[in-house]
C-alpha cells in the first residue's frame, strides 16, 4: 500500500491548481456564486479553458480530446475543482458518465462526432434513465423506441433527471423490444437534445440544481444513435453504473463542507470545546476514510479492476456522510448557517444552506443508499439471494 | 496511491494465515477463558498454559514480532505538542489525506525513488522484520482470533527498549521472552498518564489491569515520580512481584500486580525524564494502530460469523439473512469495517513514512473502538438468544469488545486529543 501520488501525479495536482488560481478563473467561479436564485451552471468558460489545455477529459486518448491519462489524473482534476468551488457536474455528467459509455461501447464514428466537443468543453452531455414512476428498478421503464423504416421513433417521458437543459445530446434508456426477461430488449440512444420532438421543462426542487421533465415525442433516430447492441444497453449500463460510484466526488464535497466547519469551529472555540468536539473529530476521521475509500475504488480502476461491492460501499458511505456534515454544520452554526447567499446577512456564502438541499439528493442519484446496501449485501455477504 | 495490499504485506499475512485460521481458532478464542467470577483463585490449567505457550512460542518463531528496523521514534516525527510533520506547502494533497493541515501525516510525495504503483519490492521471509503496515496484518489475525497474549504488550516494549538503546533486549524479547505493561495505577486511569510511582529506595508500585503477568518475562512499569516519567524493566519472577487476577467482564487475563520493594540493582531503566515521556507517548502511537487493527479483526470476525449463522439459520420459512432489515446493517458494518480498516492502514503507512500518525492514529482507534463494540452488540441481536449462550462466540466478541475498545485509551479521550491536533491546524 502507498498512501502518497506519484510525483508526476503531484505535479498535474499543482498545475491544475496553479491553473485554478488564475484571475480568470476565479471571476468565472465567483460569478456562478452570483447567479441569481434558480438561475444554475452549464457549460461554463472554466471548462473550455480545461479543453483547451486537454485536462478537462485528460484520461481521454489524444485523437478524442484528452491526453491519454489515466483515471487517477481524471479523479485528481474532479478534487481540484470541487475544492475550487468551480461547479462540476455538467463535466461529470459529459465527460465521466456519457462520454465513459461512449469510449467504452461506442462505434469510432461515434466517438469521432461526439467525443472531441464533450472533451474541449464546448458541448454537454446528460442522462435520462428515470421516468415517473421508474427510479430504482430502471427494468421497468416505458419509454418506447417504435420502429420506423431502418431506424426507431422514440415516445415516453424521462424525469428527475440533471442538467437536461444545457445538453446538446442525451444518453436515454428505451426500450425496444417486449421480452419475458424484462433487463432483455433495452437499448441505449444518444439523443440530440436541440430539436422538435424533445421538450425539456424544469421540475424545481430544493437543490440548486433543478431536475428536468423530458418529453420525447416521436423524434426520430438511427442505428448511428443506437450506443452498444440494440436490446443490449441493460449490460452496459450495468457495466457503467458503478463507475459513477466511485464515491470521488462526493468525498470530495464532503471534506470540502467539513474544512469550513472545522475552520469556522477553530475561530470561534468549538473546537476546544468537548460538547462540540467529539463529532467534529469523528466526522474528521470519516472524511479521510471517505477519502480513502474513494481512492481505493479508483485505484482498482486504474489497474483494470472493477469491484461493484466496495464501489457501492465508497458511494454509500460518502454520500451518508456528506449529509451528516451538513446537519452538523448547521448544528455548529446555528441559525446563521440557515441563511441563504441572498441573505444580506449572510457572510459565508449561503454555502452550508445550499449543502443542507443538496445533501438529500445524492443519496438517491447514482444509486440509492438502500441499493447501496443490497449490493453490499448480496454481492458482498451473500445474504438476500 | 495503491491502496491494495502489497505483495510483502499480502505474503506476510499468508504466513500466519494457519495459526490463527479455522483450525486453531475455537481453542484460541477460549484460551484463557475463565469462569464468571472465578476471581483471582482461577488456577490455570496445565494442557492450557503447554498450549498457550506452543502458540507464543510458534508467533515469536514465525517472525511476529520481528521489526524492521526503523526511525527509532516512529510514531511521533515532532516534539509533543508539536503539530509536526510537514515540508508540504500544502497538506491537502498530502499522502491519503486530502485535507490542509500537518498532523495528517506531512506533505505528499513518496519519498525518494521513483514510484511504483506495485507495492513492495519482494516477499517478506519469517527472517524479515515487519514494518507498521504489516504488524497491522498479524494484529488483525490476533483480533480475528480473539487471541490473547502478550503479544500487543512486547511490541510496545521492544520499541521502546530499541529506542533506549537496549538492541539485545528488544532481541531477547522478539525471540520469545513475554512483557506486560503496567501502566494503569487505577483501572480507570488512561494510559497517557501512568501512575505514580514511589521514588525512594526500591519500586513499589500497584498496576492494575496488566495483561498476562504469570506469563511475563518482564513487567514494563510506566509510572511518574515527581513529574518525571520512568519506564523501568522488572524481571517477572522477581519475589517482590506478587498479583491477584481481575475478574473482568472479558474474563480474560487481567491482573493486579504489586511490586514491592524491588531494588533497584534488579530494574533496567529504559528512560527517566522528557526523554521517557517522549518514548513513552511515541510508543503509545504505535501500540495504538496496531490495536486499533486488533480490532478491526474482532469486528470482521464477529460480522463473519453473524453472516454465516443468518444465512443458516431459517425464519417464517427462509433464512433470516435474506430479509432487507438484518442484512442491511450487516451491509452497514461491512461498510464501517471498509472505512476503518483504510484509516488503520493510513495511519501505519504515516508512522512507517516517519510523518506525524498521532492524528490518524487516534481517528483509526476510537472508530475501531466503536466498531468493535457496534459489531459484537449486532452479533447477539443478530443471532438471538443463541448468541447469549456460554458457547457460542458472538457473546464473547461482545463482551471481549467492552474491554479492548478501552484498553488503550477511551474513544472520547482519544478524541479529545485529535481534537487539540485538528484544532491547532486549522489555526494555522
Amino acid at each position: 500500500m502507498r498512501f502518497s501520488f506519484t510525483e508526476e501525479q503531484e505535479a498535474f495536482r499543482r498545475q491544475v491548481r496553479e491553473f485554478l488560481a488564475e484571475d480568470r478563473v476565479r471571476k468565472a467561479a465567483d460569478a456562478v456564486r452570483h447567479l441569481p436564485p434558480r438561475a444554475e451552471p452549464g457549460l461554463l468558460d472554466i471548462y473550455r479553458w480545461l479543453g483547451e489545455k486537454r485536462w478537462l477529459a485528460v484520461n481521454w486518448p489524444h485523437e478524442y480530446g484528452g491526453l491519454g491519462g489515466t483515471i487517477v489524473e481524471k479523479s485528481i482534476l474532479t478534487e481540484e475543482l470541487i475544492r475550487a468551488r468551480v461547479p462540476d457536474l455538467v463535466h461529470i455528467v459529459s465527460v465521466d458518465i456519457v462520454g465513459l459509455v461512449l469510449l467504452l461501447v461506442g462505434t469510432e464514428r461515434q466517438k469521432r462526432t461526439y467525443l472531441p466537443a464533450l472533451a474541449a468543453g464546448e458541448q454537454s452531455a446528460s442522462v435520462l434513465y428515470s421516468e415517473p414512476g421508474v427510479g430504482s428498478d430502471l427494468a421497468a421503464l416505458r419509454t418506447r423506441a417504435e420502429p420506423d423504416g431502418d431506424g426507431w421513433r422514440l415516445y415516453g417521458r424521462k424525469i428527475y433527471s440533471l442538467k437536461s437543459q444545457f445538453a446538446d445530446f442525451a444518453l436515454c434508456a428505451a426500450r425496444t423490444t417486449d421480452s419475458d426477461v424484462r433487463f432483455h430488449g433495452i437499448t441505449l440512444f444518444l439523443v440530440p437534445m436541440r430539436t422538435p420532438g424533445v421538450l425539456t421543462q424544469p421540475i424545481w426542487n430544493m437543490s440548486d440544481e433543478q431536475f428536468c421533465d423530458v418529453t420525447l415525442d416521436g423524434i426520430r433516430l438511427t442505428r448511428d444513435h443506437v450506443l452498444g447492441e440494440v436490446d443490449g444497453g441493460w449490460q452496459v449500463i450495468n457495466e457503467v453504473l458503478p463507475v459513477e460510484r466511485t464515491g470521488l466526488e462526493f468525498q470530495a464535497k464532503a471534506r470540502r463542507l467539513l474544512d469550513e466547519v472545522l475552520a469556522r469551529a477553530a475561530r470561534d472555540g468549538r473546537l476546544d470545546d468537548p460538547a462540540y468536539q467529539q463529532r467534529l473529530v469523528e466526522l474528521d476521521a470519516a472524511a479521510t476514510a471517505a477519502h480513502l475509500m474513494a481512492w481505493q475504488v479508483i485505484s482498482d480502476l486504474r489497474d483494470g479492476r472493477l469491484d461493484g461491492v466496495t464501489t457501492a460501499m465508497s458511494k454509500l458511505f460518502a454520500t451518508e456522510l456528506f449529509k451528516r456534515i451538513s446537519e452538523y454544520a448547521l448544528e455548529t452554526g446555528g441559525l446563521d448557517a440557515t441563511l441563504s447567499g441572498w441573505d444580506s446577512a449572510d457572510t459565508a456564502g449561503g454555502r452550508r444552506e445550499a449543502a443542507h438541499r443538496e445533501g438529500p439528493g445524492i443519496t438517491l442519484s447514482a444509486g440509492t443508499s438502500e441499493i447501496m446496501r443490497y449490493l453490499v449485501a448480496s454481492t458482498g455477504l451473500r445474504l438476500l439471494t | 496511491m495503491n491502496l491494495t495490499l502489497s505483495e510483502r504485506q499480502h505474503a506476510v499475512g499468508t504466513r500466519f494465515d494457519e495459526l490463527f485460521g479455522a483450525e486453531l481458532r475455537p481453542e484460541l478464542r477460549r484460551m484463557g477463558s475463565r469462569d464468571l467470577g472465578a476471581g483471582a483463585a482461577a488456577p490455570l490449567d496445565e494442557a492450557e498454559v503447554a498450549a498457550r505457550q506452543a502458540v507464543w512460542q510458534t508467533l515469536c518463531d514465525l517472525g511476529g514480532l520481528r521489526r524492521a528496523p526503523t526511525d527509532p521514534r516512529p510514531g511521533l516525527s515532532g516534539a509533543p505538542g508539536d503539530p509536526g510533520g510537514g515540508a508540504g506547502d500544502d497538506p491537502r494533497s498530502g499522502p491519503g489525506s486530502g485535507p490542509g493541515r500537518d498532523p495528517r501525516g506531512g506533505p505528499g510525495g513518496a519519498p525518494g525513488g521513483p514510484d511504483r504503483e506495485s507495492g513492495g519490492p519482494r516477499p517478506a521471509a519469517a527472517e524479515d522484520g515487519l514494518r507498521l503496515a504489516e504488524q497491522i496484518l498479524v494484529a488483525e489475525r490476533i483480533g480475528a482470533a480473539l487471541y490473547q497474549s502478550p503479544w500487543a504488550d512486547t511490541a510496545l516494549a521492544i520499541e521502546i527498549a530499541a529506542a533506549a538503546g537496549r538492541d539485545d533486549l528488544a532481541a531477547r524479547m522478539a525471540a520469545g521472552e513475554p512483557v506486560a505493561v503496567a501502566a494503569r495505577r487505577y483501572a480507570a486511569d488512561e494510559p497517557d498518564r501512568p501512575g505514580a510511582l514511589d521514588p525512594a529506595g526500591g519500586l513499589r508500585a500497584t498496576r492494575q489491569f496488566v495483561a498476562f503477568a504469570p506469563d511475563a518475562h518482564w513487567f514494563l512499569v510506566a509510572g511518574t515520580a515527581g513529574g518525571d516519567t520512568r519506564l523501568v524493566l522488572v524481571p517477572g519472577d522477581h519475589a517482590g512481584v506478587s498479583w491477584r487476577r481481575h475478574d473482568d467482564i472479558g474474563r480474560g487475563d487481567f491482573y493486579e500486580v504489586t511490586f514491592d520493594d524491588v531494588p533497584p540493582g534488579a530494574l533496567v531503566e529504559l528512560g527517566a525524564g522528557a526523554e521517557a515521556a517522549e518514548l513513552w507517548a511515541a510508543a503509545l502511537v504505535n501500540a495504538r494502530i496496531r490495536h486499533a487493527a486488533q480490532l478491526v479483526g474482532a469486528a470482521q470476525a464477529a460480522l463473519d460469523e453473524t453472516v454465516a449463522y443468518t444465512r443458516e439459520r431459517r425464519q417464517f420459512g427462509q433464512p433470516v439473512g435474506n430479509f432487507q432489515a438484518p442484512a442491511f446493517r450487516m451491509a452497514d458494518l461491512a461498510t464501517r469495517l471498509h472505512a476503518a480498516r483504510l484509516l488503520v492502514s493510513l495511519a501505519a503507512w504515516q508512522a512507517d513514512e516517519g510523518h506525524d500518525a498521532r492524528l490518524t492514529g487516534y481517528q483509526a482507534l476510537a472508530t475501531a473502538a466503536d466498531l468493535a463494540r457496534a459489531a459484537g452488540t449486532e452479533a447477539v441481536q443478530l443471532h438471538g438468544a443463541v448468541g447469549m449462550t456460554e458457547e457460542n462466540d458472538a457473546q464473547l466478541f461482545y463482551r471481549r469488545a467492552a474491554v479492548d475498545a478501552l484498553l488503550w485509551g477511551r474513544p472520547t479521550e482519544l478524541r479529545r486529543r485529535a481534537a487539540a491536533l485538528l484544532a491547532q491546524a486549522y489555526r494555522d
